[in-house]
């Protein structure tokens, strides 16, 4: 269906942006021709389907325009939870050596995508550009606007033990961070990213990420949402899965004012396999919609999905999953699972659980249920002597576990328990049951 | 022990071989079975005790690659699942499957008509079945409900098994093939069966029990114990071989074998 | 899978069973769609002004609107001026007043199509009004209902005998405006059913319609309007068959339900509309809206079809539950083979307290058919207590279909519970092996396991129908499996 886009002002300053040169002529040609038709067009409303849930309102009287300002906000930086291996900082997109620690595992190589952008592009043109259609328009703006990036690749056969951290902020205005990944071969890697912002900050981040994972290797990919109670995440990720290679995908939605996320997946080949798990936790004001794209290109691929969203006070929480079983591709399995708790009088849960399936030798299923706590669970708590505010705190708590259980860093699973007790208005009553 | 020169050969298998995704699984198996007569096979986990019940019931996802099998006398292995089980060869499944929606008696009493018609016969009404279904069912010790259920649909596993039975018992085949029957169930469940297989004794059927412990044999006496290991019969015997093996184990049979 | 090649010829041999055409004079308008048109429809059925201003005001509302285009079906373009609005067969007398004045060929084409209109014959616990083209032709125990009260007529007749109830409740569930069909409908509709059940009582027989399209180059337009007063009860059937033809027709209906305090409709539908041949070739374009309101307290509307005809379906008859405790079912089972496009759901709002639906949907595709579920369950912040129950399944008949899930759930009421479940998958060949096993024919074990599959809404039929259903299901996939 096609958008109807319409402008937002937020996009005019980005006329009298100067765009940085790539090093190659015909992608600077291209970014600046996308850039007129991105603010001709505008960005798209919530009358379009793929908006539906989430409003790009919220952005209408923010400046978009790329913020060059490096600065280093400090207590963002000690909020981070404990981490082992290599970290690397971006803030505004650009990396920032004196902040980054750790030495990378041997076998990944890192290029800041300044480097990239030097040398010819041919190849990596598919992956740095976007077309004009709703869908992509978010990413588009990232592909006009991005100054800068980071660019991960993991020889054959490398199977670093350390993970390795990407820690995203952003101060004001505009943030378009882009991320490369490339797997080769048998490869593994463990990649945790972190989006931080302070509570006072505006800023709009458009993040994309672009992996590809090669023959029987395997990544696996956590990103953590931080970002301050203001800011606004609009996150791009898509993934290529090759032959008998898996890609694990854990999203912990925990912060801002609105995010969103669009997780494209492609099972390329067969035996190709990926597990995505996210949490929702959407309180306060906070709007917070998952979209996600499977499709079963090739036969014997597999993918499971599994969401939990908690919505309260006037938050809004929306998965829509769609699973693509395209014609061949048989001996595919397919299972997605969302299950949300509805919490607020004022709150909000959507649920868009899509099959579109076109071969026969599959075995696809979804589940999606809405509801509050379950009374009789909540009856044994209250038969074995628990008072109710902390049955109820703790079944709140058990119910997020499913995601978070399935975090194998122990300091990072702490940390997003701990964000999740915040969150919790009788944290205190529980905190010695689950620590 | 019921051997008789007037029994008539029902299965005839020479040097059965078979595979299933490239993978061999029988290697030239033989076998007899006359009217009459109850055999056992037995072996150890993954001998391949399954794919024969599977391969004679005639399931295509397995490929026969060498030998033949008459079933009285005539070529079994060119006949369609269907038309075997209309010829009077039953299958006991390891795991009967759950059919949702369709009714146990239903399709009891659509196979049953379709071996009528094969055989030239009137199909039965509706009354007459129900009372043949009644009689088996006491036999068999289930209860009414049975007969509003859904096939197999939210049975246990000792029910599933005696679903099992009770189809046996309405079908009447020639040659039946019980396929693991014992597993899964608790031991009055076991007598159940057991009591009801050897009711359906007859001088004109044959039984075949596939098995891989002794304890069903307890209750049901063979009159021939095979040992089907790496996918041939390795050894056979009498119902003292399958005290034997429980006393022994498989492994003297392999080394045996190797020896002559 | 050992397949048996001869059977399956025959049964693909076996055709749609109600293409004939009935030979009849018919007096059919011109193709062409204007305000003279409508003019010309609302004279002939001698109208009420309000209703040719009703009518005038949808067409105009019409042309404003754009044709909606769904994501999964394909079709040319439809040229709405080359359609006939309106076909009647010629008739002796000035509307038939009993059977007797029927003309004698359509009394056949009903026998033919196994609805005899004879009152004493096979379907003698059922009220048929019968529809042909464009208008009712019969509608039989006229008598019988009226003793109970019960108003069952054709929708002419109830415009001329029941004008308030006409003017109060048409487009109430429905606006003209609320979708492109929906308005064109509005603007040309010709006949269909009428039914009113005074309070408190229940409706002592079934009753149904039965639309027929006979005339080549038409669409059918037909309104059925259903209102259950306080505490009655109504079991209302619909069944549609058409000629087999190389053009697509239009068949672009609206039905209205609405049940006061304490009363319930049961909606069944068989709709068997000529599908088009293997090719693709021909066949209806059922483009239906219909909607029910649950407007008093624990009223309940319950939808139960059975759509196996038809090219292209979109239809999503849904319940908006206003009443508190009242309570919204759908029961379908949609069947697309050869080249068709089933597209249908439903939409439960709960807006009273605690509402409750039940959504069940069974979906199969066969041959390069496309077949998809389309649903809302919307639970309004007032709607405390509200639950809902969805378990839609899709059984995939061959590699080249297409099996589709698009459900949107969104929840506003913290009180609520919504459930939604879905599996697509294959007849199993474990299940199949074991019905081969017990000598079954393939064919059998496919049809018993499908019938197996489709059974949780076959029971919410009327008797009379159920089996009927189960055999048109065994009809629409003949040739599906090999």
């Amino acid at each position: 269906m096609n958008a109807e886009l319409k402008s937002t002002h937020g996009l005019a300053p980005l006329a009298a942006v100067p765009l940085v040169s790539t090093g190659d002529s015909s992608h600077d040609a291209w970014r600046t021709a996308a850039r007129g038709r991105l603010i001709a067009g505008g960005l798209p409303t919530p009358r379009d389907d793929a908006w539906k849930y989430s409003s790009l309102n919220l952005i209408q009287r923010r400046d978009l325009s790329p913020c060059t300002d490096y600065s280093v906000p400090a207590q963002l930086l000690a909020s981070l939870p404990e981490r082992q291996g290599v970290t690397f900082v971006c803030i505004n997109g650009q990396l920032i050596a004196e902040l980054s620690s750790g030495a990378l595992p041997a076998g990944v190589r890192y290029t800041p995508l300044n480097d990239l952008f030097d040398s010819p592009i041919g190849a990596m043109q598919a992956r740095l550009r976007a077309d004009d259609s709703a869908d992509q328009r978010l990413k588009l703006l990232n592909a006009v606007c991005c100054t800068s990036g980071v660019a991960f690749d993991v020889s054959a056969h490398q199977t670093p033990v350390e993970p390795v951290h990407l820690v995203h902020i952003a101060t004001h205005h505009g943030h378009y961070p882009r991320t490369l990944v490339t797997l080769q071969a048998g490869s593994r890697l463990n990649l945790i990213e972190y989006y931080l912002s302070m509570d006072d900050s505006n800023s709009v981040s458009v993040p994309v990420t672009d992996i590809q994972i090669e023959h029987g290797a395997a990544l696996q990919h956590t990103t953590l949402g931080l970002a301050g109670a203001n800011s606004v995440v609009y996150a791009d990720v898509t993934a290529h899965v090759g032959p008998d290679a898996s890609y694990v995908h854990r999203s912990l939605e925990l912060g801002g004012l609105a995010t969103r996320l669009d997780l494209k997946v492609h099972l390329d080949a067969r035996g190709a396999e990926a597990t995505l798990n996210g949490l929702l936790l959407a309180d306060k004001t906070r709007q917070i919609d998952i979209r996600t794209s499977m499709e079963h290109r090739a036969p014997n691929t597999t993918s499971s999905q599994t969401y939990r969203g908690v919505a309260n006070d006037r938050g809004r929480g929306s998965y829509d999953g769609k699973v693509v079983v395209h014609r061949g591709a048989a001996k595919s399995d397919s299972r997605q699972s969302s299950r949300n708790l509805l919490l607020g009088p004022k709150a909000e849960i959507d649920a868009r659980p899509q099959l579109e399936i076109n071969a026969d030798d599959v075995k696809c299923s979804h589940g999606a249920t809405t509801g509050s706590i379950d009374e009789e669970v909540l009856f044994y708590l209250l038969s074995r002597g628990i008072d109710h505010d902390t049955a109820r705190a703790l079944l709140i708590f058990a119910f997020t576990d499913d995601v978070i259980a399935t975090l194998t860093d122990p300091a990072l699973r702490h940390a997003v328990e701990k964000r999740v007790l915040a969150s919790l208005p009788t944290a205190a009553l529980i905190r010695d049951f689950v620590q | 022990m019921t051997t008789n020169t007037q029994n008539t050969a029902i299965l005839e298998i020479k040097g059965l071989s078979a595979e299933i995704n490239g993978r061999a699984i029988l290697k030239g198996l033989d076998l007899h079975v006359r009217s009459g007569e109850v055999h056992a096979i037995m072996g150890p986990n993954g001998a391949g005790k399954s794919t024969l019940s599977q391969v004679l019931a005639g399931r295509q996802s397995y490929a026969i690659t060498a030998g033949s099998v008459l079933f009285r006398g005539e070529d079994l292995l060119s006949l369609p699942a269907e038309e075997r089980a209309r010829r009077g060869l039953f299958l006991g499944f390891q795991y009967p499957v759950e059919i949702p929606g369709v009714n146990n008696v239903y399709l009891l009493k659509a196979a049953l008509n379709a071996k009528r018609k094969q055989a030239g016969l009137a199909e039965v009404d509706a009354f007459e079945f129900l009372g043949l279904v009644r009689e088996k069912m006491q036999l068999m010790q289930m209860d009414e409900s049975f007969l509003s259920r859904g096939v197999n649909e939210g049975f246990s596993g000792g029910e599933k098994k005696r679903n099992e039975i009770l189809q046996m018992a309405v079908l009447e085949p020639v040659l039946a093939i019980l396929d693991e029957t014992d597993s899964g169930l608790d031991i009055d469940a076991l007598k159940v069966v057991a009591n009801g297989v050897n009711s359906l004794r007859r001088h004109d059927r044959a039984i075949l029990l596939v098995t891989h412990y002794q304890r069903l044999l307890d209750y049901i006496t063979p009159d021939y114990v095979h040992v089907l290991m790496d996918g041939k019969i390795l050894k056979s015997g009498t119902a003292t071989l399958a005290h034997e093996l429980e006393a022994r184990g498989y492994d003297w049979v392999r080394e045996e074998a190797a020896h002559t | 899978m050992a397949s048996t090649p001869h059977d399956l010829d025959n049964l693909v041999a076996q055709k749609y069973q109600h293409g004939f055409v009935t030979d009849i004079e018919s007096d059919t308008v011109p193709p062409g769609l204007d305000e003279d048109l409508i003019r010309l429809i609302s004279a002939k059925k001698k109208e009420p002004q309000f209703l040719l201003d009703w009518r005038l005001k949808s067409y105009r509302h019409w042309q404003t609107m754009q044709e909606p285009h769904w994501a999964h079906a394909r079709y040319p373009a439809i040229d709405y001026q080359s359609i006939s609005y309106y076909s009647a067969p010629k008739a002796k007398t000035d509307g038939p007043k009993t059977l007797a004045d029927v003309d004698p060929k359509l009394l056949a084409t009903y026998d033919k199509l196994g609805v005899p209109l004879h009152e004493r014959a096979r379907l003698a616990g059922v009220a048929v009004d019968a529809v042909f083209d464009s208008v009712s032709v019969a509608t039989t125990f006229k008598d019988r209902l009226s003793r109970a009260g019960v108003v069952f007529c054709p929708f002419s007749e109830a415009v001329q005998l029941h004008p308030k109830l006409i003017e109060q409740y048409l487009g109430s569930v429905v606006p003209t405006t609320d979708n492109f069909y929906a308005a064109l409908n509005s603007a040309v509709f010709t006949d269909g059913s009428f039914v009113y059940i005074p309070k408190g009582v229940r409706c002592p027989m079934e009753l149904s319609t039965y639309f027929r399209i006979n005339a080549a180059n038409t669409g059918q337009f037909e309104r059925t309007l259903i209102i259950a007063d306080e505490g009655s009860h109504v079991s209302y059937l619909e069944g549609c068959t058409a000629p087999m033809r190389d053009e697509n027709q239009l068949h672009a209906a609206v039905v209205e339900l609405v049940a006061l305090n304490d009363a319930t409709i049961k909606y069944s539908t068989v709709q068997n509309w000529y599908p088009g041949d293997e090719n693709g070739l021909g066949g209806i374009y059922n483009f239906v809206t219909k909607r029910g309101e649950c407007r008093g307290d624990r009223s309940r509307i319950s939808w139960t079809q059975v759509e196996t005809g038809s090219a292209i379906t979109w239809k999503y008859p849904s319940c908006v539950l206003l009443g508190n405790h009242s309570v919204g079912e759908f029961y379908s089972v949609a069947v697309a083979n050869h080249y068709q496009q089933a597209d249908t759901g439903t939409k439960m709002i709960h807006i009273g307290k605690n509402t409750r639906s039940t959504i069940v949907s069974k979906g199969i595709s066969a041959g390069h058919a496309n077949n998809s579920y389309r649903g809302l369950v919307k639970v309004a912040a007032s709607a405390d207590g509200a639950r809902n129950y969805t378990q839609c399944d899709s059984l995939l008949m061959g590699s080249e279909c297409g099996a589709h899930t698009f459900p949107y759930i969104e929840v506003k009421n913290p009180s609520a519970t919504v459930e939604h479940e879905a599996t697509t998958s294959k007849i199993s060949e474990d299940q199949l092996f074991y019905c081969l096993q017990r000598g079954l024919s393939q064919e059998d074990a496919i049809n018993m396991i499908v019938n197996g599959f489709c059974k949780s809404v076959f029971k919410e039929l009327p008797m009379e129908f159920a089996v009927e259903a189960q055999n048109l299901l065994a009809v629409s996939l003949e040739g599906a499996v090999g």
